[in-house]
């Protein structure tokens, strides 16, 4: 089991829990528990589980949980970090005290080696904690790692996602194609313009989410007076107009149509130029 | 992610401890007593280790080291003195880092070896059973250190084999033991009055053991 509190009272208290084997060769779960009090409300909150194990070899309960550390900060977000099975697999969690701690999955892992041992978990009262660990590796040797925990659960930004295109041909159906995705572009701009424009959201943004570690240097981050809810972003939509579909049109392979092509095409790259003109300007 | 690599050399209760501007002391035990490094930022090198002054006996796992706001470490430890344990204490300016650390010792009543804590001020504590010989459990018992004080009266606890503590600012507290089939909890204040213990069973199945 570990405990830490804050000044205020706030505390946290992780330990973990097994159920008695009825023989040796029984695999029961093992769980890695949390209770959290809130010094405002002067009780402790329900249990929570932080992570679920099967483990079921030497060492038991010790060994599928090693190295618990557990912190909180002045404004009650927790922290807790641990090693577990799988070689050593180091993970940690957090959570703001206005939000429940997550469930890792055996995939949710910040480290892997032949061995490895926590360190400290230091939280830095930004919304987030420095976990520091030792982890040795046949071939690499031993190193120090550090890593930030943030509190909060936000989604990872979107990959941009390159497809392949399809068969092209050299035709009047494929000029129609090539102008319905310069006009897609010129409405997908427009609607992040205005997006803009009408100011961004509380609900915009993901709780917790902007850290110190994602400023970039000369940003000054202060330490938040207040807890702040971790909730995960529900941005305003973004609202693309659907594609205007002209029945009555001719579509031929003609200069001027290639030149009406430019055209859109063109204005799409003006647009985005000028949300680009935003950002660097700071607009 | 940020990695650096510190190489030891036969280390034992390896402890570290960052601050947030990335200043981080590693602190480990060897046959010779307690070794350091300092690195002054999270893209920095960490330079030959050191010998912090003064522990030679430290008792396997109870080192515990801090960096407070200001940029002062502390380590303290546990080693046997000449009546009993003794808890060590180190601290050192990671301003001036060559100046080196100063060091006291403090000792302490005949019990079972404590468990330590230390909070990012500085305070340290210290938790342990008074079992008595051929039984399994004893009288819990604490202290506070400030760290700008002297050690707060001790306080008996409860009954339990051992337990863990965890220190706040101004001397406050918090500690956890085994009981039954859960945990009790107590909360310290800036002085030296504890909450009277509070229980938290575990999930509700008596059959569940935790650790």
């Amino acid at each position: 089991m570990r405990i830490d509190r804050n000044a205020a009272g706030d505390a946290v208290f992780i330990w973990r829990e097994e159920r008695e084997r009825t023989s040796s060769a029984e695999e029961v779960p093992q769980y890695l528990r949390a209770r959290r009090r809130s010094a405002a409300a002067a009780s402790w909150g329900p249990t929570e589980t932080l992570y679920v194990d099967t483990y079921n070899g030497p060492g038991g309960l010790s060994a599928a949980f090693r190295d618990i550390l557990a912190s909180i900060d002045p404004i009650a977000n927790s922290y807790a970090a641990w090693t577990g099975t799988g070689w050593y697999r180091v993970r940690a969690v957090a959570a703001s005290q206005v939000a429940p701690f997550s469930t890792l999955t055996e995939s949710d892992y910040l480290g892997v080696g032949d061995w490895a041992g926590l360190l400290s978990l230091a939280p830095t009262a930004r919304g987030e904690a420095l976990l520091a660990w030792s982890q040795w590796t046949a071939g690499l040797g031993g190193q120090v790692l550090v890593q930030n925990v943030p509190v909060g659960d936000c989604a990872p930004p979107l990959e941009f996602n390159e497809s392949e295109s399809g068969r092209i041909t050299l035709s009047v159906q494929q000029l129609r194609i090539n102008q319905r995705i310069y006009s897609a572009a010129i409405r997908r701009a427009n609607a992040i313009d205005d997006w803009l424009g009408a100011r961004l959201a509380t609900r915009d943004l993901c709780g917790g989410g902007l850290t110190a570690s994602v400023m970039g240097q000369g940003i000054a981050v202060g330490p938040p007076t207040a807890p702040r809810p971790t909730r995960a972003a529900a941005p305003r939509t973004l609202k693309v107009p659907p594609a205007a579909v002209k029945t009555d049109v001719v579509f031929t392979n003609t200069v001027e149509q290639q030149r009406i092509n430019q055209r859109i095409a063109s204005k799409a790259v003006r647009l985005a130029n000028a949300i680009r003109g935003r950002a660097s300007t700071g607009g | 992610m940020r990695v650096s690599k510190l190489t030891f050399e036969r280390p034992a209760d390896v402890r570290s401890a960052i601050d947030a501007t990335g200043r981080a002391v590693v602190v480990w035990r060897d046959e010779d007593g307690l070794k350091w490094s300092f690195r002054a930022g999270l893209a920095g090198d960490w330079p030959n280790a050191r010998a912090v002054p003064g522990p030679r006996d430290v008792r396997s796992g109870s080192p515990v080291l801090e960096i407070t706001p200001g940029g002062i470490a502390t380590v303290a430890w546990v080693e046997i003195g000449t009546s009993g344990w003794q808890v060590g204490r180190s601290v050192v300016d990671l301003g001036t880092p060559q100046s080196g650390w100063s060091t006291d010792s403090v000792p302490h009543p005949v019990g079972a070896l404590p468990t330590l804590a230390i909070d990012r001020e500085g305070d340290v504590g210290a938790i342990w059973a008074e079992v008595p010989p051929g039984a399994s459990t004893g009288d819990l018992r604490a202290a506070v250190r400030p760290a700008a004080g002297d050690w707060q009266p001790a306080t008996t606890l409860g009954t339990a084999a051992g337990g863990q503590l965890a220190v706040a600012a101004a001397g406050t507290a918090i500690a956890a033991w085994r009981s039954g089939d859960g945990y009790e909890v107590a909360l310290k204040g800036p002085g030296s009055t504890w909450s009277p213990p509070e229980s938290l069973p575990l999930s509700g199945r008596a059959s569940w053991q935790g650790r």
